[in-house]
C-alpha cells in the first residue's frame, strides 16, 4: 500500500474519524513492516507533541477593550460632521484654521520645490501599478490614476499627492504621520491600510478604511472625520459635505484584489458588483433581486462567473451582444 | 459554566456592556492565539478579534447560536483571518503540491531540538511549515475541520488538502526522527571521545 495513502489513514486514527474498513486497513500495513510501525510511532509522537503548540502574545485586555468601546460610541452617535474644535473663543479657531493654511501651503511647497526630487506614478486606462515607497508603503494605483511622490522622506511627515484612486497599505511610524494630499482634502495616518477614491470629475471622495485609523478632511474648513475599520468617509466635492458611513461592501476593493466574493449578498448587489468588475451588463428579472448568493471566490471570465451564478438559481443564459448578458428565470434557493 | 453563560448572553441581548466585557475577557487571548495561527502579526491580529467582538455586540439582538460560542467566535475570526489572506495580491493558492517534500532543515527546529527538546522543536517546525501547508494542517488540527470543509473554504480540492496533511505529517516525524538521532549521537561522541582519544 501506498506510503502517503496510509499516513492519511494513521492521520484519521489520530483525530478519531478512522472508518472501520480503514482501521484493518492501516492495521494490515502494521503488521507488514517493522520500518512501517516506526514510523507510525514517530508520527504518533510528533502528533502529540503538537497538540501543545500555542503563542503566548502579551495584551492589554482593558487596552483593548476600550477600543471596542470607543468605537461602538462612534459607531452609534448618528455620524456627521464633526468639527475640529468646539471653539468658544472665535480667535481660536481663526488660528487654528490659519495653521492649517500654512501647515498646507508649506506642504504645498515642501513638495513643489523641496531637496526630495519628485517622483511619478500614474496609470492609464485599464491600467493598474503597484508601488512600494522608500519607507516600506505599498500602493497599488487603480486605472486612470496618478500619485506624486518624494524619492525619499525626510522631513517630519511623509507626504504624497493623489489623483484618482489608489489602496494604501502604511508602514507604521508614529513619528512621521503620512499624509495623501487630493485636490479637495487630505487623509492623514500613521499605520494602516485603506483605499482612497479621489477622482476629480466624479461628485465626491471617498475613503475606506480597512485596518487602522484614518483622518479625513476636507482642505478648506475645519472638518475632520475619524475613521475606523469597515467605515468610508465621503466628502461630496460641491457643498463639501463629510460623513461616515459603514462600509458594507465587501467588494469595494475587488479592483486590487482581483477577486469578487459574495457572501449572503443580494442578487441585486451581487450583479451590480459584477457588472462593474467585469465591465460588462446584466439583465436580470427583477423578482430575484433579494435572494442571497454565497459564493466566497468568484473568478475566470465573465461567462464562467454567471454560468454558475445561473446554476445556482436554475436560470438560463444568453449573451444578447458583445458584452451584454441576460439572466432569465430562475428561483432562490 | 454553561449557565453562567446563557445569563451572559441574555444580558449581552439586553445590551449590557458588563456582559460584553465579561465575554471579552473570557475569549479575548483564545480568538487572538487562534487568529495568530494564519496571520503571525499581533497588531493585524488584534484588530481582527476586535472586529468579531464588534459583530457580536452589533448583532446582540438577533444572536441565534447553533453551536457554542466559543466556537462561533473562533469561526467567526478564522474566516476573517482567511479573508485576509485571501485578498493579499501576492497569496496565490496553486496546485502544485503533488508530492509531499520534505524539508525540514531549518536551523531554528535544530536550535530548540538541542536546547529546550524535542516539544519546542516540534513547535518551531510547525511554525517554520510553508504557509499552505500550514494553514492546512492548523485548520483540520486545531479548528477540526472537515477535509471538505477546508478544501471548500480555500477553494481547493480535497486531494491537495490530503497532501499538505501527509507533507506537514512528513516534516514532522522528520523532526522526531533527527532528535532520535541527535540524542543517540551526542552520548555516543562522548563514549567515542572517553575511549579513543
Amino acid at each position: 500500500m501506498k506510503e502517503d495513502y496510509c499516513i492519511s489513514l494513521l492521520y484519521q486514527q489520530f483525530k478519531g474519524e478512522i472508518t472501520p474498513s480503514e482501521a484493518s486497513e492501516l492495521e494490515a500495513w502494521l503488521q507488514a513492516s517493522e520500518e512501517n510501525r516506526l514510523l507510525a510511532q514517530d508520527m504518533r509522537k510528533a502528533w502529540d507533541l503538537s497538540a501543545g503548540y500555542s503563542m503566548d502574545i502579551p495584551v492589554d485586555l482593558d487596552a483593548e477593550f476600550a477600543r471596542l468601546t470607543d468605537r461602538i460610541r462612534v459607531e452609534e452617535t448618528p455620524a456627521r460632521v464633526v468639527p475640529l474644535r468646539t471653539a468658544r473663543f472665535p480667535w481660536v479657531r481663526i488660528a487654528a484654521a490659519v495653521v492649517l493654511l500654512i501647515v498646507v501651503a508649506i506642504s504645498i511647497r515642501w513638495m513643489m520645490g523641496g531637496k526630495e526630487a519628485l517622483q511619478m506614478a500614474v496609470t492609464g486606462k485599464g491600467e493598474k501599478k503597484e508601488l512600494l515607497l522608500s519607507d516600506g508603503s505599498h500602493i497599488w494605483l487603480n486605472e486612470d490614476s496618478r500619485l506624486e511622490f518624494p524619492k525619499s522622506f525626510s522631513g517630519a511627515q511623509r507626504e504624497v499627492r493623489l489623483h484618482g484612486e489608489a489602496f494604501f497599505e502604511i508602514a507604521k511610524n508614529p513619528e512621521k504621520p503620512f499624509i495623501i494630499e487630493t485636490s479637495t482634502s487630505e487623509v492623514i495616518v500613521v499605520g494602516t491600510s485603506f483605499n482612497v477614491h479621489a477622482y476629480e470629475a466624479e461628485s465626491e471622495t471617498s475613503v475606506s478604511v480597512q485596518t487602522g485609523k484614518v483622518r479625513f478632511r476636507p482642505k478648506s474648513g475645519s472638518q475632520e472625520l475619524v475613521l475606523l475599520p469597515n467605515q468610508k468617509g465621503i466628502l461630496t466635492h460641491q457643498n463639501t459635505q463629510l460623513t461616515a458611513v459603514p462600509d458594507q461592501n465587501l467588494n469595494e476593493l475587488s479592483w486590487k484584489t482581483g477577486r469578487l466574493s459574495f457572501i449572503n449578498t443580494p442578487l441585486s448587489e451581487a450583479i451590480a458588483d459584477l457588472q462593474r468588475f467585469y465591465h460588462v451588463e446584466i439583465a436580470m428579472d427583477s423578482r430575484m433581486t433579494d435572494c442571497t448568493y454565497s459564493s466566497p471566490i468568484v473568478n475566470g471570465t465573465a461567462r464562467e462567473a454567471l454560468t454558475t451564478l445561473a446554476n445556482v438559481f436554475h436560470m438560463s443564459l444568453s449573451q444578447t451582444q458583445e458584452g451584454h448578458f441576460l439572466l432569465k428565470g430562475g428561483k432562490c434557493k | 459554566m454553561e449557565t453562567e453563560e446563557k445569563a451572559l448572553l441574555q444580558q449581552l441581548r439586553e445590551g449590557s456592556e458588563n456582559a460584553l466585557r465579561a465575554l471579552f475577557d473570557r475569549y479575548y487571548k483564545y480568538l487572538l492565539v487562534t487568529a495568530f495561527r494564519f496571520i503571525p502579526d499581533d497588531e493585524r491580529c488584534k484588530d481582527l478579534v476586535q472586529e468579531v467582538f464588534y459583530e457580536l455586540w452589533k448583532r446582540r439582538a438577533s444572536l441565534e447560536l447553533h453551536t457554542s460560542l466559543k466556537s462561533y467566535l473562533s469561526r467567526s475570526v478564522v474566516n476573517k483571518a482567511l479573508n485576509e489572506i485571501k485578498s493579499r495580491k501576492r497569496f496565490q493558492w496553486e496546485e502544485d503540491d503533488k508530492y509531499a517534500e520534505v524539508d525540514s532543515g531549518e536551523t531554528d527546529v535544530h536550535d530548540k531540538m538541542e536546547h529546550a527538546g524535542l516539544e519546542a522543536a516540534i513547535h518551531a517546525a510547525i511554525d517554520a511549515l510553508p504557509e499552505k501547508c500550514r494553514i492546512v494542517f492548523m485548520l483540520s488540527r486545531f479548528e477540526n475541520m472537515s477535509h471538505k470543509e477546508i478544501a471548500e473554504q480555500l477553494n481547493i480540492s480535497v486531494k491537495t488538502i490530503e497532501n499538505q496533511i501527509t507533507k506537514a505529517l512528513r516534516i514532522l516525524r522528520e523532526v522526531v526522527t533527527q532528535y532520535g538521532a541527535m540524542l543517540i549521537l551526542s552520548p555516543m561522541a562522548l563514549f567515542f571521545q572517553f575511549f579513543y582519544k
